[in-house]
């Protein structure tokens, strides 16, 4: 096809712009990452844009051997996986009886589920609710209110209501009970769209520093987020009471180093499922507004 | 098993078993269905209509030892009192501020930004683009607040370094702590962090449309400017406004992460929104009061909201696009 001119530029400027744009989306992580490996000290004087100038890594080994940090990072890794599992089986059984147009609770259900999209008590009331609930203050603070999404639901139930009638009815000949169904026929087929709701969840669970932040008092239920926003958000002194408490020594790091290690530290594993990651929401985010 | 074994017998003795035996045998024949929903009822009940009765704190002058039934009511009390407070009525225009202005900008920012990585044909490059796009929706605010932190710091951060080297600055400015500088960082991280992964609904609304549409126009001549104001807008014009409704429905929502994470004590003036107000009177809530007056600000949020969403839907039918329920 024949070219103008001016259709030739709008193209080298269109990708320029992108690939600027692309950079931009990229350049903080790398800027972290460059000033996570350099040594700390030296790091202050500036002039790391890309690269570490004096590689070190004693931020990370501070970081690693720090108890509450460790901890941190095992309670973020306890509740991603008990809260993706649970989360996962439940509203799995739950979509599947949407699916059922003989069970006389579908429509309830389906209103039970859409209404609280719309309508909340807010903050303050669900606060006084896991109060009285003795939610508080547990690590199953971070399970137990998040246990179900509505709209994880309705994925899942768009995806199983697209399952062949036919396997089921044959199993249904064959005497099976709606569990057995559910268990051997239609939990395996629905894997596609468990892994996403999955990986919704688990990036969620990872990702959020509210609840500890909120209904945790309890440091030694942190997460990773929670004990990053801390190191952001205190001020120097008390930054620098915890790093004194991580590394009674000689001062090689720095409260600014230490945050950017933690930084990387917390963004890590969501960069190595990155791949992954994006290629599950982008088909979830389509399941979702079509069916929407 | 005693009902099963009923069922049974009353299947085999009665010829016209009465209904509720037929009832019980109906619910017993699906007895996985209720076991597998049951955890869901009871978790929606607790977590989600349950608090819905708070509500009543509102109304109330609120005391956790009584209880919401023992605390005594106080008609709309709380509502005047909350709009003779300062911190609210400022939250509530910052709300309304933030809100607009990422609306304003990013609405028209996000369309642009589809668009044009619509335009590029090469694929492999395209893809890379794109897929580098949504890496910064996928951390934590507190990530991405960190990481600008670090970038924007007086202290070293890159930003200040390259500023003061090319003399625009003469010593480092504190941009996290500034009135002026905060609002226009808010849009730029917010926009920065959620454009690429916003602009999927619109790629895939142009990748829909007809590439005759396209092959005719260029045979007639048309540019490619032409062609995106012709043929690429009007056909994702449904998405568009759809999209557009949703957000506006969102008003009183300015993003409540992001503020908590980037804001501080400097720039709370522009940057105290609801949502940050409301959870600062419950974590600071020396007396039961703020329980109460941040329960009201929540139930004031919630129904203005409620009533933006209903007259969106409503404006949406009207212009014959598909209900957003």
């Amino acid at each position: 096809m024949q070219r103008s001119r001016g259709e030739r530029w709008f193209n080298v400027v269109n990708m320029l712009f992108m690939l600027v744009f692309a950079f931009l989306c990229m350049y903080p992580f790398i800027y972290i990452l460059a000033i996570s490996f350099n040594d700390a000290m030296d790091a202050q004087k500036g002039g790391i844009y890309i690269w570490p100038r004096m590689f070190s890594m004693k931020n990370y080994s501070v970081i690693f051997s720090d108890q509450n940090i460790f901890l941190a990072y095992g309670v973020t890794i306890g509740r991603v996986v008990v809260g993706v599992i649970t989360q996962v089986l439940l509203v799995a059984m739950f979509a599947y009886v949407l699916t059922k147009k003989n069970f006389p609770l579908r429509r309830f259900l389906n209103w039970w589920i859409v209404i609280p999209m719309f309508l909340s008590g807010g903050l303050i009331p669900f606060y006084i609710t896991l109060q009285q609930l003795h939610l508080l203050n547990s690590f199953w603070t971070y399970i137990i209110p998040g246990l179900y999404g509505a709209f994880n639901i309705m994925l899942v139930r768009t995806f199983m209501s697209e399952l062949p009638e036919a396997l089921e009815e044959s199993a249904k000949m064959d005497g099976a009970s709606d569990a057995r169904i559910f268990f051997s026929i239609i939990f395996p087929l629905s894997k596609p769209v468990l892994a996403t709701i999955a990986l919704f969840v688990g990036v969620s669970h990872w990702n959020d520093w509210f609840t500890g932040f909120t209904f945790i008092s309890n440091t030694k239920l942190w997460t990773a987020q929670n004990l990053l926003l801390f190191l952001i958000q205190s001020n120097e002194a008390s930054n620098l009471a915890v790093l004194s408490k991580m590394h009674q020594g000689a001062v090689t790091v720095t409260a600014e180093s230490i945050k950017m290690a933690m930084l990387i530290v917390t963004t890590a594993p969501i960069l190595c499922i990155y791949p992954f990651l994006q290629k599950y929401f982008v088909k979830g985010i389509m399941l979702g507004s079509l069916k929407g | 098993m005693t009902t099963l074994a009923e069922a049974q017998t009353s299947s085999v003795t009665n010829t016209k078993p009465t209904l509720a035996r037929r009832i019980m045998r109906k619910v017993w024949e699906q007895r996985w269905l209720y076991i597998f929903t049951i955890p869901g009822i009871i978790f929606f009940l607790l977590f989600s209509y349950y608090p819905m009765v708070g509500i009543v704190i509102a109304f109330q002058d609120y005391n956790p030892v009584k209880g919401y039934s023992g605390s005594e009511f106080v008609g709309l009390e709380n509502f005047k009192t909350i709009f003779n407070l300062p911190d609210f009525t400022n939250a509530l225009r910052n709300t309304v501020i933030i809100s607009g202005l990422k609306l304003l900008i990013g609405f028209p920012a996000t369309i642009l930004f589809a668009l044009l990585i619509n335009e590029i044909h090469q694929t492999v490059f395209k893809r890379v683009v794109q897929t580098i796009s949504y890496l910064p929706y996928f951390i934590s605010w507190v990530i991405a607040a960190g990481l600008w932190y670090k970038m924007l710091s007086p202290d070293g951060g890159l930003i200040n370094e390259m500023l003061t080297r090319i003399g625009i600055l003469n010593e480092p400015f504190y941009f996290m702590g500034s009135t002026q500088a905060f609002l226009p960082i808010v849009i730029f991280t917010e926009l920065w962090k959620n454009i690429g992964f916003n602009a999927i609904i619109y790629l895939a609304a142009l990748s829909g449309i007809d590439p005759h549409l396209y092959e005719v126009s260029s045979i007639d001549g048309a540019s490619r400017i032409r062609q995106i104001w012709h043929i690429a807008l009007p056909g994702i014009r449904g998405t568009m406004v759809l999209l557009f409704i949703l957000s506006a429905s969102g008003l009183m929502s300015a993003g409540f992460d992001q503020l908590w994470t980037m804001g501080n004590l400097q720039v709370q003036e522009v940057g105290q929104i609801l949502d940050t107000l409301i959870l600062s009177y419950l974590r600071n809530s020396g007396g039961f009061m703020g329980l109460s007056l941040g329960a009201t600000m929540g139930v004031f949020q919630a129904t203005v909201g409620l009533i933006l969403f209903l007259v969106c839907n409503f404006v949406a039918k009207l212009i014959k696009q598909e209900s957003l329920i």
